[in-house]
């Protein structure tokens, strides 16, 4: 559950950490259009997995309130041990430079719902999280190391699923499924895409963040809605919003198919009045988008 | 020997309805409490809790009742009983510091033929210690409470069995004491401190248990479209599970009370090395279903209105009712979710929340509180909202957004279309 320790003032500045990835360019065009001011840091200006990082980053924090730190290396870049050893390297340095920097920066860490365990399926920040896999525990030990470091100042946004425009990741869900259809005019599902699962579209995803910067908010938040929808049926919505038919096929699912629902109440006790994207208009907004932008 | 004066120590919910159930059997009662102000307020009979049948009980018996904050006065007591109430932290672990002091200040003043009777829910272990501290001739008992707020009157004068903690079972009960219990002609059943203390716990387990697992199978009920009610008959006539088991459907538990057992169970798992993670998910499930209100509003009512700000209407703040209290009430976790949103609230007996809420008013009826809501919320099952007629409320409700978990206004699908209401319920 988020605490609010109190309205950030005008003015304050947001060092973003990841700032070319999906969730990052987002968040840093709506920053920018804010009372923040924001900087962005990407891989290509500093390498987080290198130790030289540490001193030029503090440098950067000490003139910073805030500090949003996105980077990572998702499994789209591979699912083994060095992938995982580069990400904890990189959470490992990030830290250091806070320590380095000698300032208590409000810090928002994206960890990711990779963290629960598929044992329970409805999903709230009061359960312990079990990961399954490298990417969840990866995202779980980064959370206990920015905890070590920030404890008092730190939010942990664990995110389901994202979509929308600029999504560089092509994971299996809505953009991949629109992609496909694009593209081949067929969306194909592991199995009949039994398995259910819960979707935020990216501008909610950015405006809960920016509730969180905006309260000072510490603790933790799912960000995901509280509408779930089958594989199968989210490839119908995204088939919709084509005027083509478009062929839903078929292949072989390595695994028995699971569920993932959220209970949102923490959400809203902490954003009273907070409204999520349904499901139906986000995926007909995110298509727009990308036919626009021809993503 | 013969049994004159029985005296209540500590004038609480429960102090004072086993006081006024003493006096319905014709017992002369002291009712002792520390708190000047209480007792004062109490001669003068202004009652601090509502109950049916309470006042008419202690007014009827004026002549056999005395007030006291005087512990000398507790001398003339055969019976003693000490039933303060035991605070609880956020976990539902019991703070027993209040108790304590309150035995070792009356103790002195007890005449030593008298016996001692903690009433109050204390962990197992803890009436031994006690005996263990007071110095004999004085005999130390503990028995269990089964206090129903609403209906506790009716439950003090007519228990379906006393249940009595003594040091040694095989050591017959104190002639006074067996007395009073025989007058109230239901079972006695007499076992060791230690196992009529987890007794009361395991009574509030079973509870839990029902409430939990009929909560459960109703919510999942809603998401495949059986309907509970269709279920709940067939269920009763099992004898195993029975007429009086609790079946209806809420918003978790409530009042503190079972909730604490249920946290002194899963302590006593977790030092033990037992398995009590089955409890754990009771307490779990009861936090899960308390969100049901707000789920509702925000997944299936707050989306059909645009930015035009809402006025929202909560009747009922206690967490059930006839009473005042609202401990873990599922009302005032709705409220304090809802702080940025313009409230209209009414309850019988509560008139102020315990935080601070910037935007809600209390109003003193429940009508005026409806006045002008777009979305109503029915929070407590008092019996004055049962009486509400829904034209009345439709009439002065800017919008006809209903959220009423415990169906008070009984609407069924086919009058909420009439009506143009979108009424959501449980079962």
């Amino acid at each position: 559950m988020l605490k609010h320790k109190g309205k950030a003032s005008s003015g304050e500045k947001v060092l973003v950490l990841g700032s070319q990835g999906f969730i990052g360019k987002n968040l840093i065009e709506a920053l920018t259009a804010s009372d923040f001011k924001v900087e962005g840091i990407s891989s290509k200006d500093l390498d987080l997995t290198d130790p030289k990082s540490v001193v030029p980053l503090a440098e950067k924090m000490r003139g910073c309130d805030h500090l949003v730190m996105l980077s990572c290396l998702t499994p789209d870049k591979g699912k083994g041990t060095d992938v995982l050893m580069k990400n904890l390297f990189m959470a490992k340095h990030v830290c250091d430079a806070l320590r380095e920097s000698g300032k208590s920066l409000h810090v928002v860490y994206f960890s990711s719902d990779s963290v629960y365990s598929f044992e329970e399926s409805l999903i709230h920040e009061g359960i312990q999280s079990s990961p399954i896999d490298l990417y969840g525990a990866m995202h779980r030990m980064r959370e206990l190391m920015f905890l070590e470091v920030a404890a008092e100042n730190l939010a942990i946004i664990r995110p389901t699923l994202v979509y929308g425009s600029g999504d560089s990741h092509n994971s299996y869900g809505p953009n991949r499924f629109r992609r496909e259809a694009f593209k081949e005019k067929s969306i194909t599902l592991f199995g009949e895409g039994e398995d259910t699962r819960a979707h935020i579209y990216i501008d909610d995803l950015v405006r809960l963040t920016i509730l969180v910067l905006e309260n000072n908010s510490v603790g933790t938040l799912n960000a995901a809605p509280d509408e779930s929808i089958t594989y199968g049926n989210l490839a119908n919505l995204v088939s919709s919003c084509f005027e083509e038919k478009i062929e839903i096929k078929s292949k072989p699912r390595a695994a028995d198919p699971n569920h993932r629902y959220f209970e949102t109440s923490r959400c809203y006790e902490a954003f009273p009045g907070f409204k999520f994207t349904p499901l139906k208009e986000g995926v007909s907004k995110a298509h727009e988008m990308m036919q626009k932008n021809k993503d | 020997m013969s049994l004159n004066t029985i005296a209540y120590v500590g004038l609480t919910h429960l102090g004072l309805i086993s006081a006024a159930a003493a006096l319905e059997k014709g017992f002369k009662v002291i009712c002792f409490d520390r708190n000047q102000e209480l007792v004062a307020n109490l001669k003068s009979g202004k009652y601090p809790i509502n109950e049916p049948g309470f006042k008419e009980a202690m007014e009827k018996r004026k002549d056999r009742v005395y007030f006291t904050s005087c512990p000398e006065d507790l001398k003339k007591a055969e019976l003693l009983y000490v039933a303060p109430d035991i605070p609880t932290n956020d976990s539902g672990v019991s703070d027993l510091q209040g108790i304590k002091e309150l035995i070792s200040f009356i103790i002195p003043s007890l005449s030593k033929s008298s016996c001692l009777i903690v009433l109050s829910q204390v962990p197992p272990g803890f009436t031994r210690a006690l005996s263990q501290e007071i110095q004999e001739p004085l005999r130390v008992y503990y028995q269990v409470e089964t206090l129903v707020f609403g209906i506790a009157m009716q439950r003090a004068l007519y228990p379906e069995r006393f249940i009595v903690g003594t040091q040694n079972k095989n050591i017959p009960l104190d002639p006074n004491f067996e007395t009073f219990l025989k007058a109230f002609n239901c079972p006695i059943l007499v076992m060791d401190y230690e196992s009529a203390e987890f007794c009361k716990i395991c009574i509030n387990a079973f509870l839990a248990a029902t409430v939990s697992t009929t909560n459960t199978l109703e919510e999942i009920c809603q998401k495949i479209g059986a309907k509970w009610r269709d279920i709940v008959p067939a269920l009763r006539l099992d004898k195993r599970i029975g007429e009086y088991a609790y079946l209806a459907p809420g918003l978790g538990l409530s009042g503190g009370n079972i909730e604490r057992d249920l946290k002194t169970i899963t302590s006593l798992a977790q030092c033990h090395g037992s398995h009590g993670q089955v409890v754990d998910s009771f307490i779990k499930n009861s936090q899960h279903r308390r969100n049901w209100p707000l789920n509702t509003f925000y997944k299936k009512v707050y989306p059909q209105f645009s930015e035009k700000p809402l006025t929202l209407c909560v009747l009922g703040i206690a967490y059930k009712e006839n009473t005042h209290s609202t401990k873990n009430s599922a009302s005032l976790r709705l409220l304090a979710q809802l702080k940025n949103f313009e409230i209209q609230a009414y309850d019988p007996l509560v008139k102020s929340l315990p935080f601070e809420h910037g935007s809600i008013t209390i109003k003193d009826s429940a009508l005026e509180a409806v006045k002008g809501a777009d979305v109503l919320f029915l929070m407590t099952p008092w019996d004055e909202f049962k009486d509400l007629q829904l034209e009345d409320l439709l009439s002065i409700m800017r919008e006809r957004f209903i959220i009423d978990p415990y169906k008070i206004l009984s609407m069924d699908s086919d009058v909420a279309f009439k009506q143009n209401v979108t009424y959501y319920s449980l079962c």
